[in-house]
């Protein structure tokens, strides 16, 4: 069978003038390898050269993306149902936390478990057009330059890099560093919007990474510090170690811990750099201040301004590495901020609202049902797949 | 007749902005993709399969797939291509399942004419195809018919029309598409018979 003969054959087939006995005769020929070649090759032309593309029939359109939304969605139970399911979550909080009731002048945020009115929505809405909340997801790039990423990255080892073996359990990453290594390579973790994820750095240090932030260090620590850089925000559990101090560098602010856990909160779209501290002591500086921590005490740089504020609320500042948000007299902007890094969603107001907001509520919602959560002085409309919310 | 009305061809930076989030599992840059580059899949899909309803299936199969592997995007240098490759294995599977599944048309038409219920069917979807036809651009339903109801060769229509005989292949083969896709699921078949045997049942 010549070549062009299976070429005449194909269009044929494909202009619809191709008789019963010839068609029969096309198929019988495709099951030859030669033959199949030849036929991806033509595909590839057309392919290439839009061949036969015209104008999407719109409704088609739609129907595939709703098809194939559908079938993918299935995969995740990101979101949660409406009913029971909803009200179980917010018992749980108010079982295990403070549910804090704060009146303020005109602002109510209240999160009472019994007789809370929701809007239930029909399920429709609330399936298709709603946003599911951040997960663990991350994506980790090596000293060269490769990128993992890691929520679908299987368990076990990722990578080996010089002695040192990068394992994967889960949502956490750790270092193992078995072998005395003597270069530095650096690996930088970074966590989309609507990610999170935790790292355990080669000297046992823990780091717990928010939404949209990174973290730049090293897989083995050779030097007379350890030193990493952050974006974002992160939690920080630093193993003991007074012969080598741990500095967590953002722009030009310095935190220097000698063993210790606290929380650097430096998302760009913030007023400030907050460095909280939990236990143990620590030294923040940048070009102009230095200041040393106490337990409960927060460092607060805006500009090259350093304050110290004492007796913060840790719980408000750690919420979201327990799996919460945790607001005290914040305004709306301040409490979408949050979410739109968690849920990875753009806010648009289209009315001023100048209610503040306090209490506890768990970042698993979705984020309709988060939205609902905040109360009846809040109007929103959700456009799930442009990402978008409207305040009104 | 319903044509796309979101005409934004997106820029490569915003492909490759698409293509890292959708690895990172963002479904709404993945919906974006999906949008962009459904028709490609679908287009050829029905070129070969003959069939809407098959090439509904494979596009979605494809793009579900795409999903499912989704972590390679952000390596992807062109997903034109990559999209290509996962599309055609799936098409040539298809075409191989076409093969088993092949009744012959033949024995349709004869059923179609002695059982009375089944042509009054037949006349529904023939008045279909017609009405269809009816809305193909100029050019196009003149090549069209006179391939289909003259019996003219492409050379002849060709010639007749001052158009290159590629041109002629390309306004059947996109004719064809136009009709499957537009007609219901059971008349897409009838397609197969060509208009002439349409005329002798009236």
């Amino acid at each position: 069978m010549t070549e062009n003969n299976f070429r005449q054959l194909l269009e044929n087939y494909i202009t619809g003038q191709i008789s019963e006995s010839d068609r029969e005769v096309l198929f019988a020929l495709l099951d030859d390898d030669t033959n199949q070649k030849q036929l991806e090759e033509i595909l590839k032309e057309e392919w290439d050269q839009a061949s036969y593309e015209e104008e999407g029939n719109a409704q088609l359109a739609g129907l595939i993306e709703e098809q194939v939304l559908n079938k993918i969605q299935g995969e995740n139970t990101n979101v949660i149902p409406i009913g029971r399911n909803r009200k179980r979550s917010w018992l749980r909080i108010s079982a295990a936390a403070a549910i804090i009731l704060i009146v303020a002048t005109g602002a109510i945020f209240l999160l009472k478990q019994n007789n809370r009115q929701v809007a239930i929505s029909n399920m429709k809405d609330s399936v298709v057009n709603d946003v599911p909340p951040g997960g663990n997801k991350a994506i980790l790039t090596l000293a060269d330059g490769s990128k993992i990423v890691l929520d679908s990255a299987a368990n076990g080892t990722l990578a080996q890099q010089g002695g040192i073996k990068v394992v994967k359990a889960g949502a956490q990453l750790s270092y193992n560093d078995h072998n005395t290594s003597t270069e530095m390579l650096y690996n930088t973790i970074s966590t989309p919007r609507g990610g999170q994820y935790q790292l355990v750095l080669a000297d046992g240090s823990k780091v717990w990474l928010n939404a949209a932030s990174s973290l730049k260090y090293p897989n083995a620590f050779t030097g007379d510090n350890r030193t990493v850089e952050l974006t974002g925000e992160g939690y920080f559990e630093v193993a003991q170690n007074a012969k080598k101090p741990f500095h967590v560098k953002v722009n030009d602010m310095d935190v220097t811990v000698l063993g210790t856990h606290f929380n650097v909160n430096s998302y760009s779209d913030e007023t400030s750099i907050k460095t909280t501290l939990l236990e143990g002591k620590v030294m923040v500086k940048n070009a102009s201040d230095k200041v040393i921590l106490d337990p409960g005490q927060q460092a607060d740089l805006s500009g090259s301004k350093m304050l110290v504020n004492k007796n913060v609320n840790t719980d408000d500042v750690m919420a979201w590495k327990n799996g919460y948000f945790s607001f005290k007299d914040a305004d709306l902007k301040t409490v979408m901020r949050q979410l739109s890094r968690w849920y990875n969603i753009e806010v648009v107001y289209e009315a001023n609202n100048d209610e503040t907001f306090s209490g506890k509520i768990d970042r698993k919602l979705s984020l309709k049902d988060l939205l609902d959560g905040l109360g009846e002085t809040v109007h929103y409309r959700i456009e799930a797949s442009n990402r978008l919310v409207i305040l009104k | 007749m319903l044509t796309e009305t979101n005409k934004h061809i997106p820029s490569e930076q915003e492909i490759r902005r698409w293509l890292v989030n959708t690895s990172m599992g963002d479904q709404a840059s993945f919906t974006f993709l999906l949008r962009c580059y459904w028709n490609k899949v679908y287009s050829q899909a029905v070129t070969y399969l003959k069939s809407a309803e098959q090439a509904q299936e494979l596009t979605q199969d494809v793009f579900v797939k795409i999903w499912g592997a989704r972590e390679k995007l952000a390596a992807i240098e062109n997903f034109s291509d990559y999209l290509f490759i996962v599309s055609r294995n799936e098409l040539i599977s298809a075409l191989r399942r076409k093969k088993e599944a092949n009744a012959t048309f033949v024995d349709d038409i004869e059923e179609l004419v002695l059982q009375p219920d089944k042509q009054l069917h037949y006349k529904e979807a023939y008045q279909k195809i017609v009405d269809l036809i009816e809305q193909l651009p100029a050019t196009r339903k003149i090549v069209f018919k006179m391939s289909r109801l003259d019996g003219r060769s492409y050379d002849e229509i060709a010639r007749a029309m001052g158009i290159s005989r590629n041109g002629v292949k390309d306004h059947i083969v996109k004719a064809l598409n136009f009709l499957r896709t537009n007609l219901g699921h059971g008349e897409g078949n009838l397609l197969s018979i060509s208009i002439c045997a349409l005329l002798l049942l009236k």
